[in-house]
């Protein structure tokens, strides 16, 4: 357990804990409330890896979400608690469908640019708004982009009902974008597009910018002490303000990413893409640090792969997914004062001590038992010794039998 | 035309409809607010309130459908067997989704609370991820629900009405509290009752103290989690209420497990009034108003998004004139420090003024 200890550090031991309760989670609900448990368990945790097609999905499904981790790294990192990546996520793909939609007679190397250029414009719009009512006004940063988000997607379910819809589907959901006008493929076996690889650039170009750069570590600034940074020159206020446009840009990003192969309908009336949810839990889990972004989101993607493919083989809520992502992040809150480690330890020495006091308690009981076994058997030797034999009765009978 | 459509909005606006929603939204947002005023006063920024009213809500409506469901045991509606057990199913049905409403929110409050006081999360992190919990359990009873058959699950019993004779002869009134709700006289007892609890009891004045001054408390030997756990409970117990109503009081199949922020809109309602009760009740009616509207308006516009958006643009309209208000008062003090600095004004001379100005 030392070894343990010494090798892995207690941040790493509760993340490992907390995934794994979380799969116990997933593992007891599917038990609890699916009769066909069976084919349940095998498409929850097998069936997303069970092809290079579903491995390819399941990492395109984690693109946007990396996105929206790595702009929320970027604001939590400032301690600028906004979730407007939700909004700016929806609002740019609302646009970048319209955008495509209309784009018909266009070539392809002015419409994917532009429709990118459109996604990183409207995340950085969303972003800079609860940013500049906490910047100007002092409103409180979560609390306005919480309603930021509201009021874009009501923005959106309007975009969507009057200028996108297509109802020859049979719910609410926008035309398709042509196929022509999607991300080219970089690894045909898997359907990656590059999209991901975009990821994994603004993955490393993001780590580089927040840890080896003169303006990650103004953000970092802020983020530990406001008035610090203040007092040896730097504009918090700005910086603030820069980190949150950024956020919003990159959540846009993911946004336009989405609509361009992922997820070519625009299908959000009424309520959050989960997959937003989904990219705000996995900067949580990792610290906001972008380098491990692409690790969480790919784990909690992979929770959420499993829910839908549970949903399409026995009608499972797909909320699972969403719920075990919930758990893992509070499973992480609630192990963080402890070292895992030490508590297992802990606990090994408890089950020890509990078996030990099982095993002398059996033992006793054994002991007692024989004893009276024992006793018994003694007993029964005893009063087998006086009961006169069958031969001395007979004996006696017959002797009793002469007198007479 | 433009005539005819102004006709119909103001038709809309003043019928009895467009009231009665009104009520309704107020009575529940008003019971997430007053919520969020103890958790204020606890001192915790009660994010997670979205949570609470939701799993209390979906507990509230799927326990009252289930046990309905289990005492009607299939019959079919209109036949003797049905007849015979609606009544009891009906009154069993809605006590148990409030005790089941209740009982559900307080653990997720006391979750909520274990992991903010004890584990030291962040607590807009840690609301944010309860929220999504409460929306991903929702969601699950949702999808539960419509699997099961007639004899697992049927609609739900609402919350029984009172009818008032006497009002029900009042022509406008008489539509509005003529049957009311058993969530309406509540309601309006619920904002006194937390007032005289949060300004003239011990524990009302501990907690100021929980949301000011942490180190009197610590003085004066009083543990200031614990006081917060009692102060949350408290809070839990009326955002809990709010989703009941949500769930029972209203038309209970038109309830929805799809988001709308009324938890946020609460949390808006206290902090654009600085926490402070009647101020924060006006903003609630003022929300309740704009909210209406949406459902209301929705013969004469066919864009319904467009209209609840508008809930949202008032409510950050409310927050912006807050901290417009705030800016000046904070202005004005300043301006007031440097006269007396400077000598040109006096503490005496200024209360004379007010006096002046107040007769």
């Amino acid at each position: 357990m030392n070894k343990i200890k010494r090798k892995v550090p207690p941040g790493v031991q509760s993340r490992l804990a907390a995934g794994f309760l979380t799969l116990l989670f997933c593992l007891l609900c599917v038990v609890i409330f699916e009769p066909q448990k069976g084919r349940a368990l095998y498409s929850f945790f097998i069936e997303p890896f069970s092809s290079a097609s579903q491995i390819g999905g399941l990492i395109s499904m984690a693109t946007p979400a990396i996105f929206i981790a790595l702009g929320v790294s970027l604001m939590f990192q400032c301690r600028k608690y906004s979730f407007a990546s939700i909004g700016a996520f929806m609002l740019s793909s609302a646009l970048v469908t319209m955008f495509l939609l209309r784009g018909n007679e266009k070539p392809n190397w002015y419409l994917i640019p532009v429709a990118l250029l459109i996604g990183i414009l409207a995340g950085a719009l969303v972003g800079m708004l609860p940013a500049l009512l906490s910047y100007k006004s002092k409103i409180h940063v979560a609390l306005s982009s919480l309603l930021v988000n509201y009021l874009v997607l009501q923005l959106t379910s309007y975009l969507l009902i009057s200028h996108m819809q297509d109802f020859s589907q049979g719910e609410i959901t926008s035309f398709q974008i042509p196929q022509r006008m999607w991300l080219a493929e970089f690894w045909p076996a898997l359907g990656l597009r590059w999209g991901t690889l975009l990821a994994i650039v603004a993955t490393i170009v993001l780590y580089l910018l927040l840890y080896r750069g003169k303006t990650g570590y103004g953000i970092r600034m802020v983020g530990a002490s406001e008035a610090t940074a203040n007092y040896v020159g730097l504009s918090a206020g700005a910086i603030a303000l820069v980190s949150q446009l950024m956020g919003g840009a990159l959540a846009g990003l993911g946004g336009a990413i989405e609509m361009m192969g992922i997820q070519p309908r625009y299908q959000w009336n009424e309520t959050f893409p989960f997959i937003t949810l989904v990219g705000i839990l996995a900067a949580v889990l990792v610290d906001y640090n972008p380098i491990w972004v692409p690790v969480s989101t790919l784990f909690l993607s992979y929770l959420w792969k499993g829910a839908q493919l549970l949903y399409a083989d026995t009608d499972f809520p797909v909320y699972l997914g969403l719920a075990a992502a919930a758990v893992m992040v509070l499973v992480l809150f609630a192990l963080r004062q402890v070292v895992v480690a030490d508590e297992l330890r802990r606990f090994g020495r408890w089950v020890i001590r509990v078996a030990k006091a099982i095993g002398r308690g059996l033992q006793r009981l054994w002991r007692k038992l024989r004893a009276s076994l024992q006793g018994a058997r003694a007993e029964a030797r005893e009063t087998a010794a006086k009961k006169p034999s069958h031969a001395a009765k007979k004996e006696e009978q017959q002797q009793d039998g002469g007198v007479q | 035309m433009q005539t005819e459509m102004l006709q119909s909005v103001v038709g809309s606006i003043f019928s009895n409809q467009y009231l009665s929603s009104v009520i309704f939204i107020g009575i529940y947002l008003m019971l997430l607010s007053l919520g969020v005023l103890v958790g204020r006063r606890a001192g915790i920024f009660f994010l997670a309130v979205e949570g609470v009213m939701s799993v209390s809500a979906t507990a509230g409506y799927y326990f009252d459908g289930f046990l309905r469901a289990k005492l009607l045991g299939g019959a079919q509606e209109g036949s003797a067997a049905y007849e015979a057990v609606v009544g009891k199913a009906n009154t069993l049905g809605w006590l148990g989704g409030v005790f089941a409403g209740l009982l559900a929110g307080l653990l997720f409050t006391l979750l909520f609370c274990a992991l903010l006081l004890y584990s030291r999360a962040n607590e807009l992190i840690l609301g944010f991820a309860m929220n999504t919990l409460a929306f991903a359990i929702s969601g699950f009873a949702f999808n539960l629900a419509d699997r099961a058959d007639s004899t697992s699950f049927v609609l739900p019993a609402p919350l029984p009405a009172i009818s008032v004779p006497t009002i029900q002869e009042i022509p406008v009134l008489g539509g509005l509290f003529g049957t009311m709700s058993w969530s309406l006289p509540f309601a309006i007892a619920a904002p006194f009752v937390v007032f005289y609890l949060l300004n003239k009891t011990d524990f009302g004045l501990r907690m100021r103290a929980a949301q000011e001054n942490h180190a009197a408390l610590i003085d004066a030997g009083i543990s200031v989690e614990k006081l917060q756990l009692k102060g949350m409970m408290f809070a839990g117990v009326l955002a809990s209420l709010g989703g009941i109503v949500i769930a029972l009081a209203g038309q209970v199949k038109d309830f929805t497990i799809m988001p709308r922020g009324e938890g946020y809109l609460a949390l808006v309602a206290v902090w654009a009034s600085a926490g402070r009760m009647g101020k924060s009740m006006l903003a609630v009616l003022l929300l309740a108003l704009v909210s209406a509207l949406s459902p209301a308006l929705a013969g004469v516009f066919n864009q319904t998004p467009l209209l609840q958006a508008l809930l949202y643009v008032a409510a950050l309209g409310g927050m912006l004139l807050h901290s417009y208000n705030e800016r000046n008062r904070h202005r004005a003090r300043l301006r007031f420090q440097r006269l007396l600095l400077s000598g040109e004004e006096t503490v005496e001379k200024r209360r004379l003024r007010w006096h002046k100005k107040k007769k």
